[in-house]
């Protein structure tokens, strides 16, 4: 009878273990889900175009040559909100908001151009600092602009390690957290001689007939110190642009209204407003960025509303839009000009056809189709970056 | 008296303190050891008012009877399902008892259900059925619908277990009594029922991280009302749940930086009490009964990786009144009259202070607090007709609801909340018509159709870490209808096949249309969301083995998920996809139940269930295409019984991208119940007893413990 007992308690221990054998064996061969790394890509291109993809819960970093019609198959892991700067030969990624780290990536280490080896560091800088954009002064310092902090963050771009800050907290609109409705601190950086121009939006979260116009902090790169301050002419300035001595600000004014927001000119070398801004009205939406094309000719991404963002080519001489690039439904993704090879890279962020769009300077008519990343995220920034 | 052992384990090394809980003494020797005898649920309130449901039978203490009781429960649990001819699944919470498992937990040992954790002891957790997401799965408590009107999830681990008798999940058609339509199915949770003389339980339980669990449960008759009874159930949990984690510092392409870091913050207590009275009147061949049912729990917020949270926390209340009633004086021509009458009010308040580093847009926030109240008013009744011979019978039920959600800022620096009316009045009818043309084959038929009226101001709050939004103005009225129709036929006493098709609807909520709280963007264009499912399965049931196979499809249209912009929240209709797959159970009692065996498993496409489904277009497996639990109850003594369950869940990805893939993972878990005296048992369990580390999400957010030991004293009166 004992013996009996066994033996079905082995038919049913066997039964048991060949029946959750079954199943992971079916699993294993029918449904093996994990991901297929597909090889390095290996071609050396001398040109790389880095863009920062993502659907706002999750990012990838994307690349491709130049002359490439699609990403590369590698690709790395990194945050959702994430600003991409080239800065002597190094990709710097800034991941934002609920990230905050300093990513350096270095395209010419290893065998391929982007993979955990090109990854020189990955720091983590202040908490909640948003870090929105990064000048490296020197082999040991840099700035970066932090939206959510009353400083200037100095890093070493070597190590990625913080060794200093330069309050902006004076310059805020309403600093936090002693305002209920608070404006960021720094949100763009630049250098100009001996000068490092950060950038201070003057919004709030509230009403935006409170704006006030936005402000330039000066800082002396060596010093460290604010030297000098410049208002701009509107309010809301979300990016700026150096080219020769001249910076270009957009300045978003506020968010329904067309007629207190432009493109506006500063001459460096004397500090004065330049006559040739260029109006929302004119643009016809608020402009969040711009890309030079060359002489006076710019592109100009310009928000019109809720899912129409435009790129439009604007000559800042005549004060005029040239044209208007067809096929964009919503540029928030940014652009980013290739001026060697004459190419505009758009990121389209529309809902059904999202992707990076490759326009041709020459007729600003697209080229070949929407380069799409095979997770389904879509541009959010871009950077070109030259190997070695 | 009693001693109650209470146990702090870390990592299998520890200390036990035994300090005395509790003294209990003249317990009513006279009252029954045994099972109570089984009472039909149509005839107790609260009640489901369904004909398959006969899942009533008191499981009140239990262990003086046999320690082979829970095999025994499971044999009749079998039998339920059989009989049921539809793919449900019935669990019998008591068999659960002692591991320090949750509601969430529990289910999600069944096969078609899959659990979403996002941390520690009461933190929040649901559940999914077939793939379909929690938000859309309808959670009854007896009779009052859980799910609030911003559409969002039932948080499961806040139900004491201890307060649930049994809960039927009903995977493939809900019934009329249950609303009717429901893409997600629906999950019945059911206090115990009455009995007729004084009895009771008193659970003490502590383990790992803190984590103590301990209830009282009492029916009493009434002796100044003839018939009358009572039942009071009260519970407690907490935990600390100071459990260890990997930080990775928010760095996922650095693992130089990466930290093991107790969980801090995380504290959870829970409170809450269940009571009910019961007036039965046969006079008028009625019953009356009134629950009031109370919640509070408090809990800390520890955020993520990276940047801990000291000090943000969590509270929440609840308070649920129903007044039930049913009448029977025709029950002889065949009807049955239910009716409830309910208010529920829940309140949410989220609170941060500075220290917390709160991720505000453009700086760190100043102390905040923000709360949002919910308050509904209900009327459901339920006919039930049963023709002569019972060649038909009609299951109709209406329902009224009044809902309101009104949002509550008790922002010190931030005021920017005015007075808030958002609220909807909805009216719905559903019918289930079971006709017998044969002693062995029934068909069902099904519909509902749902008035909707809803009404939105504008509103303003804020929350930390989203831009401002504004919802919308808006008011309108909509209506929405579905049918199911199903098939069953028993060809043999001990097989029956089921084949069922029907229609869901999910309207948008008012938060989805409207928007709500500075969180949601309105999109006053959603389309309701809809389902087809066709499910069907074959059902064996003999002395000693119950098998139970089900192939279940369901196409999904206009999906409404949340969706994340730069802009806040936004609730979009999704792409079709279609969800389709394979459940198995198999359960046996042998050698005199003296070995229970069960097995569920269940094999899915988990195609397109995602909120970026749309944008993708392929596969996202978020949840496990394969997963499966074995579990055996071992009885080799009259007062012990060895429990282990065995879990496997194939790889999922953390990502929507797919970039970060959690590998397959296995667990164990094992329980020893052991009576240490005719009313007293002693339950040890260890869960997870390989250590496997989870997560909630992707660079180890929302990190869940690892190995934990859990015992439990159990004293029934």
């Amino acid at each position: 009878m004992k013996g009996l007992m066994i033996m079905k308690m082995k038919k049913i221990v066997s039964l048991a273990v060949a029946l959750v054998s079954g199943v992971v064996l079916l699993n294993g061969c029918i449904f093996d889900t994990k991901v297929v790394v597909a090889p390095l890509d290996n071609s050396h291109a001398s040109r790389v175009l880095f863009v920062a993809t993502n659907n706002y819960v999750n990012g990838q970093l994307n690349w491709m040559n130049d002359t490439s019609s699609s990403y590369a198959s590698n690709s790395l892991t990194i945050g959702a909100d994430v600003r991409l700067k080239n800065v002597g030969g190094y990709l710097y990624a800034l991941e934002g908001f609920g990230t905050d780290n300093i990513l350096k990536i270095d395209p010419n280490k290893g065998d391929s151009v982007l993979g955990q080896q090109s990854v020189v560091y990955e720091k983590s800088l202040a908490d909640n600092c948003n870090p929105l954009d990064i000048e490296v002064i020197n082999a040991t310092k840099a700035f970066v602009a932090t939206e959510n902090v009353p400083y200037v963050l100095i890093v070493n771009p070597e190590t990625g390690d913080s060794t200093g800050r330069i309050s902006t907290a004076a310059y805020c609109y309403n600093p936090t957290p002693t305002s209920a409705t608070p404006s960021p601190y720094a949100t763009a950086l630049t250098q100009y001689g001996d000068t490092v121009y950060v950038l201070m939006n003057h919004r709030t979260t509230d009403s935006p007939a409170l704006y006030g116009p936005g402000l330039i902090v000066l800082i002396n790169k060596n010093s460290n110190t604010i030297i000098d301050t410049i208002t701009l002419a509107y309010t809301n300035p979300t990016s700026m642009v150096l080219r020769n001595n001249l910076l270009y600000v957009t300045s978003c004014g506020s968010y329904d209204a067309l007629n207190d927001g432009a493109v506006e000119v500063l001459n460096l070398t004397n500090r004065q407003h330049l006559p040739n801004a260029i109006s929302k009205s004119t643009l016809g939406g608020r402009p969040e960025h711009i890309v030079c094309k060359g002489g006076t000719s710019w592109y100009v991404e310009t928000y019109v509303a809720w899912g129409d963002v435009r790129v439009v080519e604007a000559n800042f001489f005549t004060g005029t839009v040239v044209a208007t690039l067809s096929g964009i439904t919503n540029a928030y993704g940014g652009i980013c000009y290739d001026s060697v090879i004459q190419r505009l890279y758009v990121g389209e962020q529309g809902t059904s056809k999202g992707g990076l769009l490759v326009f041709d300077a020459a007729t600003n008519q697209k080229i070949g189709s929407t380069i799409t990343n095979t997770a389904g995220l879509n541009p959010g920034s871009m950077a070109i970056v030259e190997r070695k | 008296m009693s001693s109650y052992c209470y146990f702090h384990i870390r990592n299998g090394i520890g200390y036990i303190v035994i300090l005395v809980f509790f003294a209990f003494s003249n317990a009513d020797s006279s009252a029954s050891n045994s099972l109570a005898a089984p009472s039909h649920l149509s005839d107790s309130i609260p009640s489901s008012g369904t004909l398959s449901d006969t899942s009533s039978q008191v499981t009140s203490p239990v262990l003086a009877d046999t320690i082979r009781h829970e095999i025994r429960v499971r044999d009749t649990r079998h039998n339920q399902v059989f009989v049921t001819p539809s793919d449900i699944a019935i669990v019998k919470v008591k068999e659960y008892q002692g591991a320090g498992k949750n509601i969430a937990e529990i289910l999600s040992s069944q096969s078609g259900i899959q659990t979403k954790k996002y941390g520690g002891v009461g933190s929040f957790q649901t559940v999914s059925l077939r793939g379909i997401p929690g938000s859309k799965v309808a959670v009854f408590l007896d009779d009052m619908q859980l799910n609030s009107i911003d559409g969002s999830a039932v948080d499961l681990s806040k139900i004491s277990p201890s307060l649930i008798d049994n809960i039927t999940v009903y995977k493939g058609i809900t019934p009329a009594a249950f609303g009717g339509n429901s893409i997600g199915g629906a999950v019945v949770l059911k206090t115990p029922s009455r009995v007729d003389s004084l009895k009771g339980d008193i659970i003490a339980g502590a383990g790992s991280y803190g984590h103590m669990q301990s209830a009282i449960a009492l029916f009493y008759p009434i002796p100044d009302l003839k018939l009358a009874d009572g039942y009071t159930n009260i519970s407690y949990e907490s935990a600390e749940n100071d459990f260890r984690y990997l930080d990775r510092n928010g760095t996922g392409n650095n693992t130089a930086d990466d930290v093991y870091r107790d969980q801090r913050n995380a504290q959870y207590r829970g409170i809450s009490a269940l009571s009910r009275i019961r007036l039965p009147m046969p006079k008028y061949s009625s019953e009356l009964a009134a629950t009031i049912r109370y919640q509070q729990s408090h809990q800390g917020l520890p955020r993520s990786e990276q940047r801990p949270a000291p000090t943000a926390a969590l509270a929440t209340e609840g308070l649920d009144v129903v007044v039930h009633g049913k009448n029977t004086k025709f029950i002889d021509k065949g009807f049955v009259l239910r009716g409830n009458l309910g208010y529920t009010g829940n309140v949410l308040r989220y609170s941060f202070t500075d220290l917390d580093k709160v991720n505000s847009q453009w700086g760190s926030l100043p102390i905040i607090d923000i709360g949002t109240q919910e308050n509904r008013a209900l009327f459901k009744s339920n006919l039930m007709w049963f023709s002569p011979g019972e060649f038909c019978i009609i299951d109709a039920s209406l329902v009224g609801r009044y809902t309101e959600i009104v949002p509550k800022s008790f922002t010190k620096e931030i005021a920017v909340n005015p007075q808030a009316n958002n609220n909807e009045v909805s009216g719905s009818a559903a019918v289930d018509a079971t006709i017998n043309p044969l002693q062995w084959a029934s068909i069902i038929i099904a519909g509902q159709l749902e008035g909707v009226h809803m009404r939105a101001n504008s509103t303003r709050d804020f929350m930390p870490t989203t831009f401002f939004v504004d919802s919308l103005n808006g008011e309108g009225n909509f209506h929405y209808q579905s049918g199911r129709i199903g098939v069953w036929a028993s060809p043999h006493t001990c097989v029956k096949a089921y084949m069922n098709v029907g229609t869901y609807y999910r309207r948008p909520t008012l938060m989805e249309r409207y928007g709500s709280n500075g969180t949601v963007m309105p999109n006053p264009h959603l389309h309701v969301e809809k389902g087809t499912t066709v499910d069907g399965g074959v059902k064996i049931k003999t002395a000693h083995f119950f098998g139970d196979v089900a192939l279940f499809s369901t196409l999904n249209s206009q999906a409404i998920s949340l969706l994340t912009t730069p802009q806040g929240m936004v609730a979009r209709n999704l792409d079709e996809a279609r969800i389709s797959g394979l459940e198995c159970n198999v359960g046996t009692s042998l050698f005199h139940d003296k070995l229970g065996i069960e097995a569920q498993s269940t094999l899915q496409n988990p195609l397109c269930r995602t909120i970026y489904a749309n944008q993708l277009l392929k596969q996202i497996p978020n949840e496990p295409v394969l997963s499966g639990t074995f579990r055996t109850t071992l009885s080799p003594l009259s007062f012990l019984s060895l429990n282990y369950v065995f879990s496997y869940s194939s790889p999922v990805f953390f990502d929507y991208p797919n970039t970060l893939q959690r590998p397959s993972v296995f667990t164990h878990d094992a329980k020893i119940t052991a009576l240490a005296g005719p009313r007293l048992s002693v339950i040890l369990a260890i869960n997870n007893i390989t250590n496997v580390f989870f997560y909630g999400d992707a660079y180890g957010s929302n990190p869940f413990p690892g190995r934990g030991f859990f015992g439990t004293l159990s004293y029934t009166l």
